[in-house]
């Protein structure tokens, strides 16, 4: 095998890239500028060390602890438990959320061999116990799994001293009734929300 | 909504073409072997994303290819055109609608609505209590996405409750419960609901093709019949806990229930004949047609695929009277079979299938 092909092969373990996007980019790297590639290449064998989970929350983080845990100006009574780490950047970019974070790192699947006692809850409930919070938005993906999850923590917090919420799904916003794909519709229909005064 | 064309790659025997099909009724006529049912095959694809007969879209490459590709032109209601094009390849399937690619089969099966006549249909009546739970289950799902997605959202629940029981998950269990009660009475409501509209029109339907007064309908025992509540479903899959470790499986739940057919107050698939099962798996197809219609006010396209030959000339007649309300139609015939003047009148199309190839006779 030619580097070239290693360099390809290698680039299809890649999320979201199959051969042929590998070959391409295999080729666009040689003709690239050789500083590029230089400084590419240092980032990727270097990220692992620069990056890690944040020992409090879970997020990456590149110190201890993540920026977010550590900002004095955030609301700390509320807590947002999320699957991914890339969960909180979603959530906190969108500029409504200004409480506390936590990354379980996935969904429950015993599927896929994925149980509770692979995800943090243990952590979670520790933080639940220490610090005070006085809500926790369970904001896991409006999946199977995800709802599991929810009802699963649900389960865990019961009998504490917490408001616990789940995200609200349905419509998108801005967009036409006349848009929507029936099944949106439908389950919109189904969770409709009380409106009287 | 009809086919205007359609095209194949390395598609079974079927020879790299276009076939045009713009017509009410296109009529294939060959021997056994030369890529009738291919055809239909294709259409169905198309509109599905899977076959009606082959479970794995490797086994529909041409032999010693490993790849295929169908496309196809539909004239929409709206008047447009649309442009379909699946694509099976390196062990993946590609679906796009005029070029934007479909991810989600969800969003293909609502395309173009097409229902298949065949005569592996005869299972509906006298085969496994899984194969009459597919035809209901198909019926309701064409026209109710909600159904649809229900039914698929507990088919993944039980299976990660299969799995949690399997491998000693216990604390997950009673959270599985409340999303299988949850979605499965709202399923058995729903199931229960369409087997008596369907046994309004079933009766009559059988009754008029088999000109006898005998009453043929459907009892639907669901698994969870004694159930009328989301708690007493979840109460009764705790109280069964012990025996679905015991098991290593949930064994109740709407993957459970049963659809009989009933003869009078026989169960007809002990009681009937071979051509009486024949002509009621037939009618659960006219009955589908029907419903779809009603819940939808749109046409389906029929693909129905040499179920006529086992039919008397008299029933044929009646059969194809009651055969109505879609927008376009596919028939294969043998090449002795004398077919009927409706397919043969002004908008039809004829081809003669030899090896793959179609040609106007």
């Amino acid at each position: 095998m030619t580097s070239l092909e290693q360099l390809a092969k290698q680039l299809t373990r890649l999320p979201g890239i199959g051969p042929k996007s590998a070959s391409r980019l295999a080729y666009h790297l040689i003709k690239s500028d050789p500083q590029y590639n230089k400084q590419l290449a240092e980032l990727i064998a270097s990220i692992q060390d620069l990056v890690f989970p944040c020992p409090i929350c879970g997020s990456f983080t590149e110190t201890d602890p993540c920026p977010v845990c550590a900002d004095p100006n955030r609301d700390r009574s509320v807590l947002c438990v999320v699957e991914q780490p890339q969960d909180v950047v979603t959530i906190a970019a969108s500029g409504a959320y200004d409480g506390l974070f936590h990354v379980l790192g996935g969904a429950l699947s015993p599927l896929e061999g994925i149980g509770p006692d692979k995800l943090d809850f243990a952590r979670l409930l520790q933080r639940i116990e220490k610090e005070s919070f006085h809500e926790v938005i369970i904001a896991t993906n409006p999946t199977e799994e995800g709802d599991t999850t929810a009802m699963y923590l649900r389960h865990l917090l019961k009998g504490k001293k917490l408001t616990i919420s789940r995200l609200a799904s349905g419509l998108p916003i801005g967009g036409d009734l006349e848009y929507a794909d029936r099944l949106t519709l439908a389950r919109s229909l189904r969770g409709r929300v009380d409106f009287a005064d | 909504m009809r086919f205007r064309s359609l095209g194949f790659h390395y598609f079974r025997n079927l020879a790299d073409s276009m076939v045009p099909t713009d017509a009410e009724h296109v009529v294939l006529v060959g021997n056994n072997g030369q890529g009738k049912t291919n055809f239909l095959e294709a259409l169905y694809v198309l509109c599905y994303g899977s076959s009606f007969r082959a479970s794995n879209a490797k086994d529909m490459c041409r032999h010693g290819k490993r790849e295929f590709s169908l496309s196809a032109i539909v004239a929409l209601d709206d008047g447009t055109n649309q442009q379909i094009l699946f694509r099976f390849g390196e062990g993946k399937r590609e679906i796009r609608i005029d070029g934007k690619e479909i991810r989600d089969r969800r969003d293909l099966i609502y395309n173009v609505p097409c229902i298949v006549f065949s005569h592996d249909d005869i299972e509906f009546i006298r085969g496994t209590p899984e194969s009459k739970r597919k035809f209901f289950d198909q019926t309701m799902s064409m026209y109710d996405p909600l159904f649809f997605d229900d039914l698929r959202r507990y088919r993944s629940v039980l299976r990660q409750r299969n799995a949690a029981i399997k491998d000693g998950y216990a604390s997950l269990i009673p959270v599985y419960d409340v999303q299988l009660a949850k979605l499965g009475m709202a399923i058995q409501k729903r199931r229960a609901e369409e087997v008596v509209k369907f046994n309004e029109l079933f009766v009559k339907l059988y009754q008029a093709v088999s000109q006898t007064d005998e009453r043929m309908y459907i009892a639907y025992k669901p698994s969870w019949g004694d159930c009328t509540t989301e708690e007493e479903a979840r109460d009764k899959l705790s109280r069964t806990l012990e025996r679905d470790l015991r098991m290593q499986t949930t064994a109740s739940g709407i993957h459970r229930d049963q659809f009989i057919v009933m003869q009078d107050t026989a169960n007809f698939a002990s009681s009937g004949s071979t051509g009486q099962m024949r002509l009621a798996s037939l009618i659960f197809r006219i009955a589908q047609v029907h419903s779809y219609r009603k819940n939808t006010g749109k046409e389906p396209i029929l693909l129905v695929d040499d179920v006529l030959l086992e039919l008397d000339i008299r029933k044929r007649g009646l059969f194809l009277s009651l055969l109505e309300g879609y927008s376009q139609a596919f028939f294969t015939f043998l090449p002795e079979e004398t077919y009927f003047s409706k397919v043969s009148g002004q908008d039809g199309l004829t081809y003669a299938v030899e090896d793959g190839t179609f040609q106007v006779p």
